[in-house]
């Protein structure tokens, strides 16, 4: 009998410390995966800017989205090989950000710096020809997600955001 | 046969402890319990490792559930209090004024969210204010409450369907002096609660 209690104990132990250590490790990359499943269910296709309208209580698809941005995302996928980002200049504020599957913030540019934001995204071992003046943003996995914010409370600048992101590019390289 | 339960159960109640455990180190169970370099500064609290690459495991999972995607504390600041100025919890049934002061950086906004970090279900078009507006109305004191004030010259925060809420408070772009030492730099407004409906003093 105390063979078979010191037998589960330790069984115990072990799935006790295994699951927990597993969900910690995990918990980042289902963060994105269920932010990235709420951006699908809205409308945001991969490897294309989705330009979100305009945060209202109904629309938010993540925890503290702000009423005074203007959002658009690009759900980043490298099964096909590497991508080309490109967002022009903002007037205002504005960024461009890219995450990978677990929630690291591999780049962030800002865009009011009078110059178009022009990336390459690419994952280890994907090999492609690096266009001059083209900066390489490499993730670590083969799902990520881009977002650009730009200040926008108004609707009139909310309006000239939404033109920023139809001149954008994500898509195959 | 009764080994075999012993095991199982075993098994059962290890993955039950270790899913459990956790979901309560990584503050998943509860907003409250935080992770990573926090602080408060004047009832607003805020946590200086969303923003940064977090490499402790527990962290980084906490910062997946509460700041997502936030920006890298270079571009932008982040500050929430669920309190007034005495300490108690903010309502929809009551009203608060807000004045804010100049910030170090370059655009600031203030935004009510429920309890569970989602814009409060309402169609009033006034669930923030900032910068911009504060420039265009040319006054930086702001009114909170579930219906439109009476006074005049002032900004707006519809707390309608908020319930029990909390504010976030953003600096973007703050100056690298504020990023180094934020309690020196920046001036958080104080929440004062005016008045609550029937006489209520939560």
């Amino acid at each position: 009998m105390t063979r078979i209690l010191i037998v589960a104990f330790s069984l115990f132990m072990m799935t006790l410390v295994f699951s927990h250590v597993v969900l910690v490790r995990i918990t980042p990359n289902l963060m994105v995966q269920i932010a990235s499943s709420r951006l699908a269910e809205i409308g945001a296709p991969e490897n294309a800017w989705y330009r979100a309208p305009r945060i209202t209580a109904e629309n938010a698809a993540v925890v503290r989205a702000s009423p005074d941005l203007s959002y658009a995302a690009c759900l980043l996928n490298l099964d096909g090989g590497p991508l080309r980002l490109q967002v022009p200049a903002w007037e205002s504020y504005g960024s461009l950000s890219i995450f990978d599957g677990d929630t690291t913030n591999v780049f962030v540019g800002r865009l009011d710096e009078r110059k178009t934001i022009d990336l390459v995204v690419f994952q280890r071992g994907q090999t492609f020809e690096l266009p001059q003046g083209v900066k390489a943003v490499e993730l670590s996995t083969k799902r990520g997600v881009a977002l650009t914010r730009h200040i926008a409370p108004t609707q009139e600048l909310f309006d000239r955001a939404t033109a920023v992101i139809e001149a954008s590019r994500c898509e195959q390289l | 046969m009764r080994n075999a339960a012993i095991i199982v159960a075993a098994l059962i109640f290890g993955l039950i402890g270790g899913l459990a455990s956790a979901l309560a180190f990584t503050g998943l169970l509860s907003e409250r319990f935080r992770l990573g370099d926090a602080g408060t500064i004047d009832r607003w609290y805020s946590n200086w490792s969303i923003g940064t690459d977090v490499l402790d495991p527990y962290t980084k999972a906490w910062v997946s559930r509460y700041g997502l995607f936030a920006l890298r504390r270079e571009e932008a600041v982040y500050f929430n209090t669920r309190q007034d100025t005495e300490g108690k919890s903010l309502q929809e049934t009551c009203t608060y004024a807000v004045t804010v002061e100049d910030q170090p950086g370059e655009w600031w906004s203030l935004t009510v969210y429920n309890a569970d970090g989602f814009l409060p279900e309402n169609t009033d078009d006034h669930l923030s204010f900032d910068a911009l507006k504060a420039d265009e109305l040319q006054t930086r004191d702001v009114v909170l409450s579930s219906s439109l004030p009476d006074r005049e010259n002032t900004g707006w925060i519809s707390t309608s369907n908020a319930a029990a809420f909390d504010l976030t408070f953003r600096v973007y772009l703050p100056s690298p002096e504020a990023i180094e030492s934020p309690k020196d730099h920046f001036r958080l407004p104080e929440v004062k609660r005016l008045s609550c409906a029937g006489g209520a003093n939560p």
